[in-house]
């Protein structure tokens, strides 16, 4: 089995470095059918043909290429790879590189829109074909912009971001207050709550939220957490928040670990 | 020197006897307490003229107010409840186009609905700015600088250049970022209409008799990212500064939002004035850093709102203290409040604005020491 499985996908990458998409696909279909021929271990053949298709849709996503997206997720499900993987061990990663290099400043919020997008894109093709109970949901939040603070784009980015990242998200828009955003709480039962403000005098509003679910007992069911320009730690602090992030790839990345550290529970 | 002199000083480069402190006319209180402040130094900001009047003989605009209450005795409480949503259409020859605003603070509007949704949408948008035809119109703005006399300057403001206005007014951030990528032609095309609209509007207000133009630009480096700023912003700027260098004029730009990554950009162009720049919290750059990076250039700096709004007046006069420091010895720099830090009738706001203008009164006078 060694010398099988240490040349065939070496072949494998000379054909995906020299060839166009579709040769490679067909290719790769070939081999794949010759070694699961000779092979019982198909299951590991079948990951190291199916790793190229995962890496090609993670960079299609970093590249943005909207193109590349929907023919690699198509390619993917004719391979056979199920669609849970395909997000997560394609996209998903595709999208975390995004928000790596969206902090590293190498990327900026139109990058960040457009990435999300192009993931959106794909989800598209591949949500049809997951199976019932199958979705990738990890969590739910409930997200909005306080009253008197009309801005969207912090909190527009936030919420696809945690789509794609699997997250359920009520998004209760702009200018919501505090009444508005107790009730989702109680009627939507989320793990998390997030707010924004970009308004400096808007600010005191996320104060009157936390007291506001603290009064009517529901803030120990659920995580908060602040983010817009003029907040800071020390006021999410202040205000009884269990967080503040200082950018949309920041909060959902806390988000992200508190239902892998199973804070959400 | 007269607060007007003050502050003219520093922005055509001459030493100052104090650093100016700044307030808009919008966002300075009226009365007695104006009276006051600018007693001790508060110099106003006037940008409510512009210098020019706009027609468009083939495109009419329908708006329809929406407001959540009304009183036939109290007609603009609604307008205070800050519930008001604007609703325009806009008839063309080619198509129509509608969009929504909402009205927030200070009577601003922020956009809920983006006139731009469809491709079809920019042979519309580019209908009505073909159509839209600039005179001068300097009357009211020679009236403002009057009444102003010598406690303030009115300052010549302009609309945000072509690509602020496209992601800010046009299409918002999602559009934006999508029709960049993937429909390049209409957006360039779209682009190059309204670079061309514009700098007829700045061939009037070069001839104005403005001597500030205020370019009201919101630029937010993690929006407007190294590339777009460098690529149209740049460009731009320095187009409409030689024409308006070659008239006298200065040229200040509203950059209030993070601005790091673009630091080297905006050094690089020709604009005079960094109007509104906000230190951290809600900035990324030092004043230390904006003077040394930024030489040559005016830093016409915000206090920032974040400490007007949470702090105690101690804290505010400890930061105006700490500003003044970084800025010494204080050539080239003012001090402004430059966005909202909270109801102008409220006591709160008059103990901070109060605060301000007395410390930069007591610590200001030029020049400063550094420790």
């Amino acid at each position: 089995m060694i010398p099988l499985l240490s040349t065939v996908p070496y072949g494998i990458r000379i054909a995906f470095d020299g060839f166009s998409v579709i040769d490679s696909r067909i290719l790769e279909s070939q081999v794949k059918r010759a070694m699961r021929a000779v092979s019982p271990q198909a299951g590991l053949a079948g990951e190291i043909l199916e790793r190229p298709i995962l890496d090609r849709l993670r960079d299609s996503i970093v590249s943005i290429d909207f193109e590349r997206v929907r023919k690699t997720c198509e390619e993917a499900l004719t391979s056979g790879i199920p669609p849970t993987r395909v997000i997560s061990e394609g996209m998903a990663p595709g999208m975390n590189i995004v928000g790596e290099k969206f902090q590293a400043g190498e990327y900026f919020i139109p990058d960040l829109i457009a990435a999300g997008a192009a993931m959106e894109e794909g989800l598209k093709i591949l949500e049809p074909h997951l199976q019932k109970g199958e979705e990738r949901k990890i969590g739910k939040i409930v997200l909005g912009t306080v009253e008197g603070d009309l801005h969207s784009i912090g909190k527009d980015i936030v919420s696809m971001l945690l789509r794609t990242a699997g997250f359920v998200v009520v998004d209760l828009g702009v200018d919501v207050s505090a009444d508005r955003f107790v009730e989702a709480v109680r009627v939507e039962r989320p793990r998390i709550l997030g707010m924004s403000a970009l308004v400096t005098i808007t600010m005191p509003q996320m104060r009157n939220v936390i007291e506001l679910l603290q009064e009517t007992g529901l803030k120990g069911q659920l995580r908060v957490i602040l983010g817009g320009a003029p907040v800071s730690n020390e006021f999410a602090e202040t205000v009884g928040a269990n967080a503040y992030a200082p950018d949309a790839v920041a909060g959902v990345n806390i988000c992200k670990e508190w239902v892998a550290r199973g804070d959400l529970q | 020197m007269n607060l007007k002199d003050r502050l003219m000083s520093v922005l055509r480069h001459e030493e100052p006897d104090a650093i100016p402190i700044t307030a808009y006319t919008i966002l300075a209180p009226r009365g007695y307490k104006e009276r006051q402040l600018r007693n001790i130094g508060l110099c106003l900001v006037d940008l409510s003229t512009p210098v020019y009047g706009f027609k468009t003989p083939n495109v009419t605009m329908e708006t329809t107010e929406h407001v959540t209450s009304f009183s036939l005795d109290d007609r603009y409480s609604c307008v205070a409840q800050q519930k008001q949503v604007i609703d325009r259409t806009y008839n063309t020859p080619v198509g129509t186009i509608r969009e929504k605003y909402k009205r927030g603070y200070a009577l601003f509007e922020w956009p809920s609905e983006w006139a731009i949704k469809e491709l079809r949408d920019y042979q519309t948008v580019k209908c009505i700015i073909d159509d839209t035809e600039y005179f001068p119109n300097c009357d009211d703005f020679s009236k403002v600088e009057r009444i102003m006399g010598d406690d303030g300057v009115a300052a010549a403001m302009t609309p945000k250049s072509p690509l602020q206005s496209m992601l800010l007014d046009l299409m918002g951030y999602t559009r934006f970022s999508l029709d960049y990528r993937m429909h390049r032609a209409e957006f360039d095309d779209l682009y190059e209409v309204f670079r061309k609209k514009q700098l007829e509007m700045y061939r009037i207000v070069a001839d104005s008799p403005a001597e500030i133009v205020l370019l009201d630009d919101n630029i937010n480096g993690v929006v407007t990212s190294p590339k777009l700023f460098e690529d149209f912003c740049v460009p731009f700027y320095d187009e409409i500064a030689d024409m308006l260098h070659a008239k006298g004029k200065i040229l200040a730009v509203h950059l209030d939002g993070k601005l790091k990554c673009l630091r080297d950009l905006i050094a690089r162009t020709k604009i005079d004035v960094v109007e509104a720049f906000t230190p951290p919290p809600i900035g990324d750059i030092s004043i230390d850093e904006a003077r040394a990076t930024w030489k040559g250039k005016v830093l016409w700096t915000n206090f920032p709102a974040t400490v007007s709004l949470e702090a105690q007046l101690d804290r505010v006069e400890r930061e105006v203290v700490n500003i003044l420091r970084s800025a010494a010895p204080g050539h080239d720099f003012a001090l402004g409040i430059t966005e909202d830090i909270g109801d102008i009738k409220s006591m709160r706001y008059l103990e901070v604005l109060e605060t301000i203008t007395k410390t930069v009164a007591k610590h200001g006078t030029y020049p400063i020491a550094k420790s």
